[in-house]
């Protein structure tokens, strides 16, 4: 089964057309990359993935069951990662669970003991535990990450939509984080769709590769075919 | 050589200011020309009469708790009408209302104020209260607008997926994130405060102005001078203090 399908996907801005007519569907438990150039319209693609841009005509699906915001099936984890700096670790934590608890308890902070220990195991799991009173505008780039994973996964949801999460990092970092997050994310059959910039970082984490050039998809490569060539031709077009 | 654009403009400018001044019959050597009523005004000022000194205190302790009270009232509610006036979380039509209101709490100076409260609860420090806390609600109010929806917006994306309320957005980005400006932003409308209720005595509204006018109108400008000076001395030390503490909290 797709865990999230596009059908026919349109968006224009003033005339402009971002996504163009675009058709694509990820299975349940996969891990798929977009790819290309700047501009191509990457995060345009998961804004519009995860409700937070209405298209201008074209369906989304999730689970075959037209979209719907009140579903809660989507952690999103945006460009620059969303988190709050001036909010230590828990807390900013605990934000992903706050759809899953009433509404007093989110305003005064009173979670309940469920929450509370699902969110130090997450963050044991993700090796920030010892940071969880720390400012995050104080920590370096591969801890923010997983702050941010953490977050996304207190959510429970079935997919998370992830913009270039290691974009901030050097390689040896961005594979540490990816190492954990994708264990995690077998662990609890998350279905994944990421956009990378680094092919290499690209091809280890995920099934397949969609090749994205001015709001089309123009190739679909499973990613063990993943040359020197197909990064070439990415950011010569 | 052609003159460029912006040197056109300040062409413009300068005979924009000449002509205004013409318009108003301005000279500003009139001060010059009529240098005798300058001395005179000058050396009166100069003699100091201190027999004024406990009235100099007690006015001057009632300007500086009408500023505090004052600006702590209008910062106060500054901080929600400006999450309502905010459009990255309000929906369209009440940030426009709250915008407008804002907009005209700031627009008529604290001493209009005073002078339309002063009519609704007479004379005394509780309309120049009053006529601060409106203003600065504006003043504060239109600044923290701005600086909620100049915040990162990829924070906000993560709170809308999550499918939190604007409540929550408020309590767990806005206004965490606000907060380190907030310090130094009450330190500014402090100092600013005590400078504007040292005038609104003028009107009737309280506080140290009304000596000064009370004395300069009989002509003792001896027993004016110990207020003007009691003024200048508490402006300065509150810019100077403001400053240092503005100071530390940036290093913290
Ligand atoms: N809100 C917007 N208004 C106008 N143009 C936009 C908007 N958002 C994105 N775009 C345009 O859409 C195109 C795709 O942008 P984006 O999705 O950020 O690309 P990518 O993530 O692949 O670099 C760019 O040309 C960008 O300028
Ligand atoms: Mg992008």
């Amino acid at each position: 089964m797709d865990a999230i399908s596009l059908n026919s996907i349109r968006l224009t801005i003033n005339e402009k057309k971002i996504l163009d007519n675009l058709t694509m569907s990820i299975p349940q438990g996969s891990a798929v990359t977009i790819m290309g150039p700047n501009g191509a319209g990457k995060t345009t693609l998961l804004r519009v993935a995860s409700g937070l841009v209405r298209p201008t005509s074209g369906e989304i699906y999730l689970f075959g069951k037209k979209f719907d915001k009140n579903q809660r099936l989507l952690g999103y984890i945006p460009q620059n990662l969303g988190l709050v700096g001036e909010l230590d670790v828990f807390t900013n934590v605990m934000i992903g669970a706050l759809r899953r608890m009433p509404r007093w308890r989110a305003i005064s902070g009173t979670y309940t003991k469920d929450t509370v220990s699902e969110a130090y195991s997450l963050m044991y799991d993700l090796k920030i535990s010892h940071l969880k009173d720390t400012k995050v505008k104080k920590l370096s780039g591969g801890e923010k990450q997983r702050v941010a994973i953490a977050r996304t996964l207190i959510q429970k949801p079935s997919i998370i939509l992830a913009d270039e999460m290691t974009a901030s990092l050097d390689f040896k970092a961005a594979v540490t984080v990816m190492d954990i997050f994708t264990e995690i994310k077998e662990k609890m059959g998350i279905t994944l769709l990421m956009t990378h910039h680094n092919p290499e970082i690209a091809k280890m984490y995920s099934d397949n590769v969609l090749i994205l050039i001015n709001g089309k998809i123009e190739k679909n490569i499973p990613s063990k075919e993943i040359t020197k060539e197909t990064a070439e031709y990415l950011y010569e077009t | 050589m052609k003159p460029s654009r912006f040197q056109y403009t300040w062409i413009a400018i300068v005979l924009i200011i000449i002509g205004s001044s013409v318009h108003l019959g301005f000279n500003p050597l009139s001060i010059i020309k009529d240098t005798g009523n300058s001395v005179v005004i000058v050396e009166e000022l100069l003699e100091f009469d201190f027999s004024v000194g406990e009235k100099v205190l007690w006015s001057l302790i009632e300007t500086l708790e009408m500023a505090l009270i004052g600006s702590s009232i209008g910062f106060a509610f500054s901080i929600p009408a400006a999450l309502l006036a905010a459009r990255n979380i309000s929906p369209s039509y009440v940030s426009a209302a709250f915008r407008g209101l804002l907009g005209i709490l700031w627009s008529i100076p604290p001493l209009l104020w005073a002078i339309l409260l002063v009519v609704i609860v007479g004379l005394g420090p509780t309309a120049g209260i009053l006529a601060i806390s409106l203003y600065i609600m504006g003043l504060s109010g239109k600044y923290l607008y701005e600086i909620y929806e100049s915040q990162n917006v990829s924070a906000y994306d993560a709170m809308h997926v999550i499918g939190a309320t604007r409540m929550q957005i408020a309590r767990f980005v806005t206004i965490p994130e606000a907060l380190p400006h907030m310090g130094n932003q009450y330190l500014f409308l402090l100092s600013y405060s005590v400078r504007e209720s040292s005038i609104l005595g003028l009107v009737g509204a309280g506080g140290i102005g009304f000596y000064i006018i009370h004395h300069l109108e009989s002509l003792n400008y001896g027993k004016a001078a110990p207020f003007i000076l009691a003024i200048l001395a508490v402006t300065l030390a509150m810019d100077y203090a403001s400053t240092k503490l503005r100071k530390k909290l940036v290093h913290n």
